[in-house]
């Protein structure tokens, strides 16, 4: 059973409390998904896969970059589930791209599932 | 049960037992924070700041900015949110592959967080100069510690903000968490690893954006580290000092990482390995 939750803990050194409710978090359908996000030096389509309404992998589809993909690719294609078989976790540096950032938030925009209201609109 | 979403940047896991909405109000909190903190998002309360003008803001912006400047204070500028290396980290594919000198629109090359006034008496911010204000270390440091916060109540958790880990009591095998070290070099391969319960593990590395961290003090790239992490109580500390490290001497990293109390491993890009004492090997 869950302690009650206190309004302080030692991972937080100050107090912030949640002032108005954010989005809600949005539902996947199971499936492959890509998204395109654009640089000024060409596009990235970045890749998701869901299963079980969950991302279970997210990476690079294609680069069409005017710089090989290579460059890119070490740094931000990272699994989702634990990365090494040796550890639980693995502390690491991965900051992504604009591009494949806005990518990846282009494919899982085409894995939501419609909210009630899109689905009765017809196309 | 290991749940996933893309936000803030990044690709966030929360590994918890514990109901679905436990987890969902936690992911929330990277989303609240996110919202006014984003770099990425032009409605964001970070970017209705406009210099020379004073604006009241949110205690999550004000508290976000007002922990950068006071590391930046502590680090001599090492850490700072107005040139920071995540700036530079963020505008990746639109200077680092082209090597054009990028230049943030009105912003000097001189402006520092001495630049950002903060008055906690109506919880104002001013921006003295136009300058970009880059929170991104510490808006995801805040979301884990808030999201961490939220979870405690189940004790066993873990947290994996695209590598900044924040891990509570025990894994599943009723052990504390092993946290290991990316190596900058070998990919695949650890630096290290550590046994880790309620800590939080962040790492700045050279892989992470080429050699192109911007050392806030000298406005040139920082060269001389490939691997910095940070072991603390909070991520937000965590993630600014591990930040932080990169650009500093290593030895004045150390220096400064046990003045934290907060421990610490730096490699160098000459593959010198530096650690606090808490960390040094029998």
């Amino acid at each position: 059973m869950p302690l009650p939750a206190e309004d302080t803990t030692a991972a937080l050194p100050f107090a912030i409390t949640r002032e108005s409710a954010s989005a809600p978090a949005p539902t996947w359908r199971d499936g492959t998904y890509t998204g395109l996000g654009d640089s000024p030096h060409g596009d990235i389509e970045a890749r998701v896969v869901i299963k079980d309404g969950r991302i279970v992998e997210a990476g690079i589809a294609t680069c069409e970059t005017r710089y090989p993909c290579s460059v890119i690719d070490p740094l931000i294609h990272e699994p989702v589930e634990r990365q090494s078989p040796d550890v639980d976790y693995m502390s690491r540096a991965t900051e992504s791209s604009d591009a494949y950032y806005n990518a990846l938030v282009a494919a899982l925009e085409n894995a939501r599932e419609p909210s009630p209201s899109e689905a009765a609109t017809p196309k | 049960m290991i749940r996933t979403e893309a936000v803030m940047g990044t690709i966030v896991s929360i590994e918890i037992d514990a109901p679905d909405d436990a987890a969902e109000r936690a992911f929330e909190w990277f989303r609240l924070v996110e919202a006014h903190c984003s770099r990425f998002d032009a409605t964001s309360e970070l970017r209705q700041l406009t210099s020379g003008q004073r604006t009241p803001v949110s205690p999550i912006l004000f508290e976000a900015v007002r922990f950068a400047l006071m590391v930046a204070e502590e680090t001599g500028g090492a850490f700072d949110p107005t040139v920071g290396g995540r700036m530079a980290a963020r505008g990746f594919n639109r200077h680092y592959l082209t090597g054009e000198v990028t230049d943030t629109p009105a912003s000097g090359d001189d402006v520092s967080f001495h630049d950002v006034e903060l008055d906690a008496r109506d919880r104002s911010i001013l921006l003295r100069r136009p300058l970009t204000l880059d929170l991104g270390a510490v808006a995801k440091g805040m979301a884990v510690d808030a999201a961490a916060r939220e979870l405690q109540p189940y004790r066993n958790f873990a947290i994996d903000a695209g590598g900044d880990l924040y891990l509570s009591g025990y894994n599943p095998q009723g052990k504390p968490w092993s946290a290991g070290i990316r190596h900058p070099r070998v990919p695949g391969d650890l630096l290290d690893c550590f046994p880790i319960s309620d800590r939080a593990v962040c790492t700045s590395g050279d892989y992470e954006r080429g050699q192109h961290i911007l050392d806030p003090r000298r406005g040139e790239a920082a060269t001389g580290i490939a691997s910095a992490t940070v072991i603390a109580p909070s991520a937000l500390l965590a993630d600014a000092l591990a930040t932080a490290a990169f650009v500093l001497d290593p030895q004045e990293s150390i220096k400064l990482l046990t003045r934290m109390s907060v421990e610490g491993l730096i490699l160098t890009a000459g593959l010198e390995l530096f650690r606090t004492p808490g960390l040094c090997r029998a």
